[in-house]
């Protein structure tokens, strides 16, 4: 090989693991963006698929999609992260066509157990009071109403608490508007314009992901995950008190930093995930 | 000169030598003693420099070794980069973050040192290309994990970053295999920049085939670039460039949905069904005059493509099945028709 050609690539390879790592560094250094202490309701652990292949431990953001595709993503937030509307409404393509508008990439504000959540809840009793005032014609009727309303239980019981509230094309803007730096994550997200064929040519938008959806756990904090068995997802026909009182083992700090990239910064067990 | 080079000479040399045997036996020409002598001489000093320097296929044994030492060597590369990956995967979790850094970045700046030492020892680069394409899978595992480990948002530059790389080992070495994985890698680049100045998100780029329409067009054009050193890399580019130009009309010929231009997918996928014709008969055309095997080959075969999915559009829903493959069969007989009446033509001129 020419020695011209070997130096550059060993330049090449010193060069950018530098970039990155410079990059990394200046992710994390100053204050955090934001700090969010999640739980496991937001942070699902993936340690357990194909532990023999994959010793490294991760975990997968778990935020409420309810909210994705919901009024607030309107047609004036999409034009904002550049999706032309009016062009979208005009063409008169088949469903094909809208089912392929290209996404974009935006910035999306994640609430932790804010005012997203509590609607949320307060929507999902006043079903489940709906639902028990009901009087079921026979017992079959009566079973599937049994099992409705511990389905919407469950959900409040163990679903994430983390909503996407709002999203806008830079992170800067919005951190005006969601000022508290505990309570809102700003996050680097793609979003899809959707086309409702029920509202005559009303366009809407919908969070398709997190551009960054897995959080890396590192060797010092994998403690107090090692050995936890997998996470027991509730089914809607389980009546035990295991069931009706399931709690998150374990708590998560994570810290974003002034790229809106996330890292881990400490991993706690709650009581249930000591007594495991 | 390059090992291509002295191995086309080779051949020309057997091939001479076989033609004036021929030639003897017809009593058409007959070399004199010393003539005959003083050739036989010049082309066996030739034959042991070009064994020596170069380990060219001096028999038809060889070259066929060789064919399945270029196999071995790279489903070696294939079966050892596959071996780092899941290696370093199942231990990993065991290692400090410190020390899984230091891991990623020395491995690949261990096997390209590696690489140029056993370059300089071997003169066939079978172990070289190995070495090679086992160097570029750790780099691409360092900057893959690297992402991974301290959660960085995804970047299309890290596939410009990668294809270079591949590059810089192609043409300090003249090595194939690499330069296939970087224009790979520089495709996946420019088609998911050209999808950026759309203003979508780079991750979609495979969502609009004609990202890889003008990523393709640019690689077919970087042979007009001088390649003193590589000319046998100008066919490579010419070829991949295409080939990823005739995929992505193909598939914009039968589904015009995906599309970027504002039209009804109907009228889209008329005009890439017409554009799909006029390319591959254009790139026929254009590899007969220049002289460029590869592209006759592409070409012809992706016309016959799009002609045998166009008589499926036509005729599969109604016409009898076995109707349907006789045609087939006779316009494959046609065009063999066609395609050596273009031959004898081109003899004619020739003469």
């Amino acid at each position: 090989m020419k020695n011209s050609y070997l130096l550059i690539a060993l330049v090449l390879i010193v060069l950018v693991n530098g970039i990155i790592l410079l990059g990394v560094a200046g992710n994390r250094s100053g204050a955090a963006e934001a700090t969010l202490t999640l739980t496991e309701r937001e942070l699902d652990y993936l340690a357990t698929y194909q532990k023999e292949e994959n010793s490294g431990v991760s975990l997968r953001f778990d935020w409420n999609e309810y909210s994705s595709g919901q009024s607030w993503l309107d047609a004036q937030k999409l034009t904002d992260l550049g999706f032309d509307i009016e062009a979208i409404k005009q063409n008169n393509q088949d469903r094909n066509y809208y089912r392929q508008l290209l996404p974009k990439r935006g910035y999306v504000v994640l609430e932790y157990a804010g005012e997203a959540w509590r609607n949320y809840q307060v929507e999902k009793e006043t079903e489940i009071a709906e639902l028990v005032g009901k009087t079921p014609a026979d017992e079959k009727k009566a079973e599937r109403l049994a099992s409705q309303v511990a389905r919407i239980r469950e959900d409040l019981l163990s679903r994430s608490r983390l909503f996407a509230v709002d999203v806008g094309p830079g992170p800067e803007a919005l951190r005006q508007r969601y000022p508290d730096r505990s309570r809102f994550a700003i996050v680097a997200a793609e979003v899809r314009a959707s086309y409702s064929y029920t509202d005559e040519r009303k366009v809407h938008g919908r969070i398709v992901q997190l551009l960054v959806d897995r959080l890396h756990v590192p060797l010092s904090l994998q403690k107090p995950l090692v050995g936890l068995p997998p996470r027991k997802y509730l089914s809607s026909y389980d009546a035990s008190p295991e069931a009706r009182n399931w709690q998150p083992r374990y708590t998560v700090t994570v810290n974003w930093g002034s790229r809106f990239e996330p890292w881990i910064e400490a991993v706690v067990l709650t009581p249930a995930g000591e007594k495991e | 000169m390059q090992k291509d080079d002295a191995q086309k000479r080779v051949d020309r040399i057997y091939a001479f030598r076989n033609e004036l045997t021929q030639l003897e036996e017809a009593g058409v020409l007959t070399l004199g003693g010393d003539e005959a002598r003083q050739v036989q001489n010049y082309h066996d000093n030739l034959l042991g420099e070009y064994a020596e320097h170069f380990d060219v296929d001096v028999t038809g044994v060889d070259r066929q070794l060789s064919w399945g030492m270029r196999i071995v060597s790279f489903l070696g590369a294939l079966a050892i980069s596959a071996a780092i990956f899941f290696f370093f995967y199942r231990f990993w979790g065991d290692l400090s973050t410190s020390l899984q850094v230091v891991i990623l970045i020395l491995a690949p700046l261990l096997l390209l040192l590696a690489t140029g030492f056993v370059a300089t020892r071997e003169k066939t680069l079978y172990f070289t290309s190995l070495l090679a394409s086992v160097a570029f899978a750790a780099f691409v595992l360092d900057l893959s994990v690297l992402g991974t480990i301290f959660n960085v948002t995804p970047s299309q530059n890290v596939f410009l970053v990668w294809g270079c790389f591949a590059l810089l080992l192609a043409y300090g070495f003249s090595l194939r295999l690499p330069l296939v994985a970087g224009m790979t890698c520089l495709m996946g680049y420019l088609a998911a920049t050209v999808g950026t100045w759309s203003g979508c998100y780079w991750i979609s780029f495979g969502e609009r085939p004609e990202n890889f329409i003008v990523a393709g067009l640019i690689l077919a054009l970087v042979p007009l670039l001088p390649h003193r050193h590589h000319p046998q890399f100008a066919g490579n580019y010419r070829v991949f460039g295409f080939l990823a130009i005739f995929i992505s009309i193909l598939i914009l010929a039968n589904y015009g949905e995906i599309s970027y231009l504002a039209w009804s997918s109907t009228h889209i996928e008329y005009l890439y069904q017409v554009l799909g014709f006029v390319v591959s008969a254009g790139i026929i055309a254009l590899g007969i005059r220049r002289h460029w095997p590869g592209m006759v080959n592409l070409g012809a075969t992706f016309f016959v493509l799009f002609l045998y999915t166009k008589l499926y559009d036509w005729w599969w829903d109604w016409m009898p099945k076995y109707l349907f493959f006789l045609l087939l069969g006779l316009i494959a007989i046609g065009l063999l028709l066609g395609m050596r009446r273009l031959r004898a033509t081109g003899r004619e001129v020739t003469a």
